[in-house]
């Protein structure tokens, strides 16, 4: 190969390359930097641990990643099941229109959060197409947004519709590598359409499942707009509202104070660090059976 | 005759799925042109009302609404355009030529992708408001260029992309840019367009950067204006102006995407994840 051509990659990367160094890479390690510091306007001074210390003592942390954990249990076990639920519909070449469910399902996924939550938000008013909806059935008002138990559930539902298209076309992918003859194969058995999903999709769709699970966790760790729109930028009644996301957002920028909201970011980043090695491993005992 | 009955099963589930998909839309669409006394009315009311234009001139007598979408536009137009190029490059970089630091660069990139955004925001905030980045709108540009997202999924398609092209060329005497724009381009075009919509959408839906970044209204961006209609107190929210920037700013985004996806079969949505 002559000279020309062993510079040409760096060539071809430099652009990418002074980007993630200058806006993804330098700003994290100064976020960890930050960690340790306790920044008082343009005085930053080391503190050590003192950061991730005093957040295990404060009620506001500990209720952040509880709330995110209650969002993730009430969650993702829906979005996992609708999701395979809608794939095995729509794994089946003879449905019409097979394309145009699929991009409806999808439409959620890339529609703005800000967006979604602020029609969820008006269908949750008191006087919202919801509660008018029980209303002819004789139920409610319930009070959606103002009731800690009722306003969780107004937040999983939000979760749940814009997750489950997403996940869907995961497993829609997952199941068109399923070779046919395996049901072909069951068919003839006579085995029953509930045999073969629990005995050959559910095993066959396993790694599928792990990286949704996965995936599904770290955004629920991430939840930010949701909440921050619904809520109106408050923590919501019973402070349902504050998760991790929320409560570094205001950390940092309302309550001005770097230090600590850098040991959240920081604690965040530890908390994927392991889910991502939790997939990562079970992902390869998988293989190797 | 069994196959028939098990297909009106599928049929009613799928559409009912997709009504249930497509309900926020189809009411942003309607309560558009609706004002407060209807949207919060007892009753549920999906007819087309007279409010449209009161509902776009509230946002712009309070909100300079074209300016809004202008500045939306241009962030996000230039965002794509310089992202999917930079993604573009570095990710058939990292699949096509073999040099020291391909694998430790990858690795880096991968690694990244699992850090949370909240970890690269705090620092970027203050750097930019260091060097007078925040309220422009590269401040909301920047920090979302190096997709490396993009460059992963890049990198796949880029990975199936028959490496004899490349050699012929090569031994036409082609420059390696000539190649880069002249056959891996045109060929990859289907990819490039699936990613660089995805990247599309996520300048025009960014939320964070803009909150953090952007305190000066000429440069606001559409979905801080929603916010700022979302935080008004009870009282004073107007949900047909609200719905009426929903439906100007993600009804027309989302049909262009869908007749880009539809326009460029070969992009499957799915090829990017994972």
């Amino acid at each position: 190969m002559d000279k020309s051509i062993r510079k040409t990659p760096y060539l071809f990367l430099s652009p990418f390359l002074l980007l993630f160094v200058l806006t993804i890479l330098i700003p994290i390690i100064i976020s960890l930097f930050f960690s340790f510091m306790s920044i008082q306007g343009d005085s930053i001074t080391f503190v050590g641990l003192a950061n991730f210390k005093a957040l295990f003592r404060d009620p506001m942390f500990l209720q952040s990643y509880l709330n995110v954990l209650i969002i993730m249990v009430g969650t993702i076990p829906f979005i996992i099941l609708l999701a395979i639920f809608f794939a095995v519909l729509l794994n089946n070449p003879t449905i019409k229109g097979q394309g145009f469910f699929k991009t409806v399902y999808y439409l959620p996924t890339v529609t703005s959060l800000v967006a979604v939550a602020s029609v969820f938000m008006t269908f949750y008013n008191p006087m919202g197409i919801i509660n008018s909806f029980l209303h002819l059935f004789g139920a409610g008002p319930v009070p959606w947004l103002s009731d800690p138990f009722w306003g969780r559930i107004a937040m999983f539902i939000v979760i749940i519709w814009q997750g489950v298209g997403y996940y869907t076309i995961l497993f829609l992918g997952g199941l068109q590598g399923v070779d046919k003859e395996i049901y072909e194969s069951a068919d003839i058995d006579g085995a029953s359409a509930w045999v073969k999903f629990f005995h050959i999709t559910v095993p066959l769709l396993k790694p599928v499942i792990l990286l949704s699970t996965v995936l599904a966790t770290i955004n629920g760790l991430n939840t930010f707009e949701i909440p921050n729109i619904m809520y109106s930028n408050t923590y919501g009644p019973g402070s349902i509202a504050l998760t991790v996301g929320v409560n570094l957002y205001k950390t940092s920028f309302e309550m001005i104070d770097f230090g600590k909201a850098s040991a959240i970011a920081w604690s965040m980043v530890l908390v994927s660090a392991i889910l991502s090695f939790i997939q990562f491993k079970v992902g390869k005992k998988d293989e190797t059976k | 005759m069994k196959q028939n009955k098990k297909h009106v099963g599928i049929y009613i589930c799928l559409i009912i799925g997709g009504i249930l998909f497509l309900i926020p839309y189809i009411y942003m669409l309607i309560a558009s042109t609706q004002n407060n006394t209807i949207i919060l009315s007892k009753t549920i009311d999906f007819r087309i009302s007279k409010y449209f234009g009161k509902n776009m001139k509230y946002l712009l007598d309070n909100y300079q609404y074209f300016r809004v979408i202008w500045n939306s536009i241009v962030v996000t137009v230039i965002g794509t355009i310089v992202s999917t190029f930079v993604t573009t490059l570095a990710g058939y970089t990292l699949a096509k030529y073999k040099f020291v630091g391909n694998k430790f660069i990858f690795s880096m990139i991968m690694l990244s992708r699992m850090i949370p955004g909240f970890a690269v925001l705090i620092p970027t905030f203050l750097i930019f408001s260091k060097v007078g980045l925040t309220n422009s709108y590269a401040g909301i540009i920047l920090p979302l260029i190096a997709s490396a997202n993009a460059v992963f999924i890049m990198k796949q398609y880029a990975d199936s992309f028959p490496y004899e092209l490349i050699e012929a060329a090569r031994i036409d005497g082609a420059k390696e840019g000539l190649i880069f724009f002249r056959i891996v381009v045109p060929l990859l075009k289907p990819n490039i367009i699936a990613s660089g919509m995805l990247i599309f959408m996520g300048y025009w839906n960014s939320y964070i950067y803009p909150l953090v970044m952007i305190s000066d209204s000429n440069k606001f961006v559409v979905p801080l204006v929603v916010r700022n209609i979302t935080q008004a107190s009870q009282d004073d929210l107007n949900y047909g102006a609200m719905m009426a920037a929903l439906a100007t700013s993600v009804l027309p985004i989302l049909l262009l995407y869908v007749w880009v996806q539809s326009k460029f079969k070969s992009t499957e949505m799915s090829a990017g994840i994972k």
